[in-house]
């Protein structure tokens, strides 16, 4: 189809030419691809020839093996996955996006991990910007984090490889998304986050660590995050200090260990954050307001407050009101909201204490 | 909006047109019927606009010979929409109900010689959904494209993308 100035009409017939959309340039037809879900664009493979090196040029690859029953089944989606991430006709065109989801038995531990090491070698060498994966049983190279183009990582159901002689270097990485994913020791998880310098949103849950004695290593905190989503004990609060929004769940216990104990509980000088999110978990031993109000002093510019008190676990009754009142209260807290608020004193005390310091309080529900 | 031209259009491409009626710029369809579009149309219109900005605004009758009368209306609503701010999920729902499965081919092949980005963008979902959970067979129908595979090739590649394969809709046969 030419793109070209028009010209006059040579003739006054309807002018169809008979071109169709297939005699488009195969830029244009990879253009109706992309909106194509990539379950259902794989499948203009087999329209015709031309159509192969069409499908292979997409800038996005989502593979789930939802319906990968046998194995013969996961050879085949291992061959399609080699020839599209190796094909001749994308080698130089960027991935943007880079997402696999395992859950299928078929997978083998020892040798498929070899197998998604290759694709995340090629991931890096096709310049992936985003990549998404979902590894049941399958270990991880720690070679992933190493991915200078990488801005937002999603892992779950992860097993990274030991972390302990391999570095990490994500220059780009805003997005760090984890969940259920669990590393050799708690100075491998630091490493990988001291390797994010550029991180804004990092969202945690079912983070383990098969050691979580107390960090030893170099640890470097967050200092460009925004938003942060973590649970207690699997990051420490100091490694995010500096988010705006910050949420927080598994609030109301300790650990044995003091000293791993307050690695993870010091609660930092919050100086950037307005909304904090608390939530504390169901086998709270006993619900103490004056573990929220140490916090609250830490946080002289917040402005929500959003609690969720565990519902089966008792409230100290007998809090007494502090002697000095946080900064915040004074200077910035517009909302609070109680959840699972009970008809007793420590809690009517602590809601009565809100309203009386809060002076710019517009709402507290 | 649309006059019938006399037999010199065909030399109109060139003609001068006199400055007070540049306000308006002629699109003339394959079919030679004209229609008068105000300029900022034809800005959403890569084509037409280079056309105009290559001969510094003199020419201001366009023939576009591969866009029928038929189709060029939807091509200037559209344009106008988008121009008013007013491209929303309803009016896109609404516009496309009314194209049949050439009609919107047809557009798709207008939008793309025009170069009009949004228009053929909104085509390509359109497309995709239409060809979406269809029968292998149903697409080749519908783009017009003539199996070059072996029954051998292609039954082995389809045994390689069996993992694929979560079902098809019934195809629907095309309405023309």
């Amino acid at each position: 189809m030419e793109n070209l100035l028009p010209h006059p009409p040579h003739s006054k017939k309807r002018p169809q030419s008979e071109s169709s959309i297939h005699d488009l340039p195969d830029e244009i037809l990879s253009h109706i691809l992309s909106f194509l879900p990539t379950k259902h664009a794989f499948k203009t493979i087999l329209l015709s020839k031309k159509w192969i090196p069409i499908c292979h040029s997409r800038s996005a690859l989502h593979i789930d093996d939802i319906i990968v029953n046998s194995a013969e089944n996961k050879i085949h989606l291992v061959r399609f996955v080699d020839a599209f991430m190796f094909s001749p006709h994308s080698q130089h065109l960027p991935l943007k996006s880079f997402s696999i989801n395992c859950r299928s038995q078929q997978w083998d531990a020892k040798t498929d991990r070899f197998t998604f090491d290759k694709w995340i070698e090629a991931a890096k060498l096709r310049r992936v910007l985003r990549i998404y994966l979902y590894l049941l049983d399958v270990p991880l190279s720690p070679t992933i984090f190493c991915f200078k183009t990488l801005v937002s990582l999603t892992l779950v159901k992860i097993q990274p490889d030991t972390l302990f002689d391999s570095s990490v270097d994500l220059p780009s990485l805003k997005s760090l998304c984890l969940n259920d994913v669990r590393f050799h020791h708690i100075d491998h998880f630091m490493k990988l986050l001291s390797g994010c310098p550029v991180l804004e949103r990092l969202s945690t849950m079912f983070v383990k660590v098969n050691d979580r004695a107390t960090a030893k290593g170099y640890f470097k905190p967050l200092s460009k995050l925004i938003i942060a989503g973590i649970v207690l004990f699997e990051v420490p609060f100091k490694a995010v200090y500096n988010v705006q929004h910050l949420n927080v769940s598994g609030l109301g216990h300790d650990l044995i260990s003091k000293e791993t104990n307050s690695f993870y509980k010091d609660f930092p000088v919050f100086e950037n954050l307005t909304v904090l999110n608390l939530c504390w978990s169901n086998n709270t031993q006993i619900h103490d307001w004056d573990e929220l109000v140490k916090m609250l002093q830490n946080c002289p510019k917040l402005q929500s407050l959003y609690i969720i008190k565990a519902k089966s676990a008792p409230t100290k009754e007998d809090w007494k009101y502090p002697y000095h009142v946080p900064q915040c209260l004074l200077s910035h807290l517009i909302t609070c909201n109680i959840r699972d608020y009970e008809a007793i004193e420590a809690d009517f005390r602590f809601a009565t204490y809100i309203l009386q310091n809060a002076r710019y309080l517009q709402m507290l529900d | 909006m649309a006059e019938e031209v006399s037999s010199q259009m065909n030399s109109l491409s060139i003609s001068e047109t006199n400055p007070s009626s540049s306000a308006t710029i002629s699109l003339v369809s394959g079919d030679d019927i004209v229609f008068k579009v105000e300029p900022t149309i034809a800005k959403e219109m890569e084509t037409v606009q280079s056309f105009i900005d290559e001969t510094d605004g003199k020419i201001t009758t366009i023939p576009l010979p591969n866009i029928s009368s038929h189709d060029l209306p939807y091509v200037i609503e559209y344009c106008e929409k988008s121009i008013a701010g007013k491209i929303t999920k309803e009016f896109e729902a609404e516009f496309v109900k009314k194209l049949n499965n050439e009609e919107v081919k047809e557009l798709f092949l207008a939008a793309n010689y025009l170069n009009i980005k949004k228009l053929l963008d909104f085509l390509s979902q359109v497309i995709a959904d239409r060809i979406a959970n269809k029968s292998v067979e149903y697409v080749r129908r519908y783009f017009g494209i003539e199996n070059d595979f072996t029954p051998e090739e292609e039954a082995k590649l389809r045994e390689e993308l069996a993992w694929t394969f979560t079902g098809v809709d019934p195809d629907d046969e095309d309405e023309n």
